[in-house]
């Protein structure tokens, strides 16, 4: 279900939208949604923290030809990287991905279901309705960068989405 | 704010991983043998947690400390059930869901959420501190406790709840626990009354421990 509304949400109309995204979390520079050569981000969202570690999930849209994640990166943290979550044996693990494959039309959901994004050494709180910027590095579309919200500490989607 | 980068040194919970995976399977047996697992949940992980409620009981003492530094054990909360999740506040994905979907379970259960008391235990010590602790629980309800201890304390109390933990390096420092993820509810008596999948939903959350309860 929340794939579905992702991809519905997927926003591609750049500076028009753009702008007013930006206006409406005012004096912050990246919008809430980016698109060049065919990926698009939308619904980006975070959790608020208390420790230095925290977390972040979108929706990538691949409208070309298939493309591949290869970075991520923030001011607000000393490292931010891709994370899998994985049952085991009962076991909950987590393990970094050197990379995620965008595959040609697809929708990749970053959700606190399976994969998301993992910031370390935060150097902020992030707090309930907060905006930060991420920077995201594809091997084809080149660098993205977007402001991600945040919702509160146990959200299961941004602040305002149904869950 | 707490920032560790040593990891810890090599926990598990149950103490002998190597004697449990020698026993799980063991523990299979005896449990289809027996014709009934204790208890059926709709998750990939019910045999899992068969074998592991087959070997012995979950449940047991603790001795830990709560956000206010006071000492708690599992008679701290006389009458009450214990809604239990074994965590860290590092933790990014997991934890917060199950924390929340606890949270909005026992807050949206009108007079009954007197009769639970959730806690949540940390399964790294070494960065979660009582005040750490306090303020993360706050983060989620003002009826979350959160507990922590010496790692000792932590481990003892983990092996009664089958939960195991080891600290998993992160590549350009720090590290995450890997960690059994269930929701326990016990009955005041101290038996257990019912395993919750960690990843339930706040309200079919609530209708387990509503169900349980009665």
């Amino acid at each position: 279900m929340r794939r579905l509304r992702a991809a519905v949400a997927a926003i591609g109309f750049g500076l028009p939208l753009s702008g007013v995204l930006a206006a409406a979390s005012a004096s912050e520079a990246a919008p809430t949604a980016a698109s060049t050569a065919g990926i698009e981000l939308s619904r980006p969202w975070a959790r608020a923290t208390v420790t230095d570690t925290g977390v972040a999930f979108l929706s990538i849209h691949n409208a070309g030809p298939a493309d591949r994640l290869e970075g991520v990166s923030t001011p607000v943290a000393a490292r931010a990287g891709l994370h899998e979550m994985s049952m085991s044996n009962g076991m909950m693990e987590m393990r970094a991905l050197p990379s995620l494959s965008i595959p040609a039309g697809a929708t990749v959901v970053l959700s606190p279901d399976d994969r998301h994004i993992m910031l370390e050494g935060l150097n902020r709180r992030l707090r309930r309705g907060d905006n930060f910027p991420l920077k995201l590095r594809f091997q084809h579309a080149g660098v993205l960068e977007l402001q991600v919200p945040v919702a509160g500490p146990g959200a299961e989607g941004p602040d305002g989405a149904k869950h | 704010m707490t920032n560790g980068n040593q990891v810890p040194p090599a926990t598990n919970g149950s103490g002998a991983p190597s004697l449990w995976w020698v026993l799980a399977p063991l523990g299979l047996a005896l449990a289809l043998l027996g014709g009934t697992l204790p208890y059926i949940l709709s998750t990939p992980d019910t045999a899992a947690m068969g074998r592991m409620s087959a070997m012995r009981p979950v449940g047991g003492p603790f001795r830990l400390v709560d956000g206010d530094g006071r000492v708690v054990t599992e008679h701290s909360w006389p009458g009450r059930f214990l809604l239990i999740y074994f965590g860290y506040t590092h933790c990014p994905a997991s934890c917060p869901t199950a924390l929340n979907a606890m949270a909005e379970a026992v807050d949206g259960m009108g007079d009954a959420a007197g009769r639970v008391q959730p806690l949540f235990i940390t399964v790294d010590p070494a960065r979660d501190d009582r005040a750490t602790m306090k303020d993360y629980a706050a983060q989620f309800s003002p009826r979350l406790s959160g507990l922590t201890g010496t790692p000792a304390a932590v481990a003892e109390a983990a092996r009664h709840y089958h939960i195991n933990y080891r600290a998993r390096p992160q590549t350009g420092g720090g590290y995450a626990m890997d960690h059994s993820s269930i929701v326990y509810l016990m009955s005041p008596d101290g038996r257990l009354a019912a395993m919750i999948p960690a990843d339930e939903k706040p309200d079919a959350m609530r209708r387990d421990i509503v169900a349980a309860m009665r």
